[in-house]
């Protein structure tokens, strides 16, 4: 089960319209693994299933290298800090920030959905 | 010192830089944090610094969580003893997944997929809070 859900999760990232968080959701509530585990898990699937998607998006797009470049190193300078935090931080309220993380930009997706039809 | 934040109503190109390195810091925090969810937030930024128009902001999002994500991945490993052997063994249906997703992009409703997606990010977002 846990395989068939990370093949849809990741034909949702490959499909651009994300899912990586749904993946750790399912390890950590099913008890295959602890958050952190799942966390870490989802990383490296989220590596091999954005691959395709960013290949094909750089080839269509051609975004700017430089501002790729730039972005990418501010962004691993976050990760760093954000990585290191995350052990320090109990598996129980790592999941909790976790589901309020997930829940929040979910409501904001439907919330926007709402908003574009409603703008027709 | 006057700092010239806007001109002809749009931002300037130096405030647009460091907003968009601040919001990069902040996604890769997120990214690192959580394990996910940092490309979702760079990609609304982008959008909010460029505009809903730009192509940019996707493209450029996708690529910068890849490497994002590889550090996360790489300290995650040696922080927390992230076992590899167990997470080797999903990358063959994230491959898969991901190349089927890619080529689905073109054809699939992007719309359809992000509300059924939210609706689920919902519903497991509201699991983890509660348990």
């Amino acid at each position: 089960m846990k395989f068939a859900v990370c093949f849809l999760t990741s034909a949702l990232i490959g499909a651009g319209v994300g899912g990586g968080g749904l993946f750790t959701v399912y390890l950590s509530l099913s008890g295959a693994a602890s958050q952190l585990t799942a966390q870490g898990i989802n990383l490296l699937s989220y590596i091999f299933a954005a691959a395709p998607a960013s290949a094909l998006s750089y080839r269509r797009y051609g975004p700017d290298l430089r501002l790729i470049t730039f972005l990418s190193f501010c962004s691993v300078i976050g990760c760093v800090f954000g990585a290191l935090t995350a052990p320090a931080v109990t598996d129980d309220a790592l999941r909790k920030i976790y589901g309020a993380f997930t829940a929040a930009a979910a409501l904001f997706v439907l919330m926007r959905r709402r908003s574009l039809l409603r703008l027709g | 010192m006057s700092v010239n934040f806007f001109v002809n109503g749009k931002t300037s190109s130096e405030v647009r830089a460091a907003l968009c390195g601040l919001s990069a810091i902040a996604a890769g925090f997120i990214s690192g944090f959580l394990g996910a969810g940092g490309g979702a937030v760079l990609l609304l930024a982008l959008r909010a610094i460029y505009g809903r128009e730009a192509k940019t902001p996707y493209a450029a999002a996708l690529c910068v969580t890849l490497p994002t994500a590889a550090l996360s991945a790489a300290i995650y490993t040696v922080k927390t003893g992230l076992d590899i052997s167990e997470a080797i063994r999903f990358i063959p249906f994230a491959v898969i997944g991901g190349v089927c997703g890619a080529l689905f992009m073109d054809r699939a409703g992007s719309r359809t997929l992000e509300t059924v997606f939210a609706l689920i990010a919902l519903t497991g977002g509201c699991a983890a809070l509660l348990r």
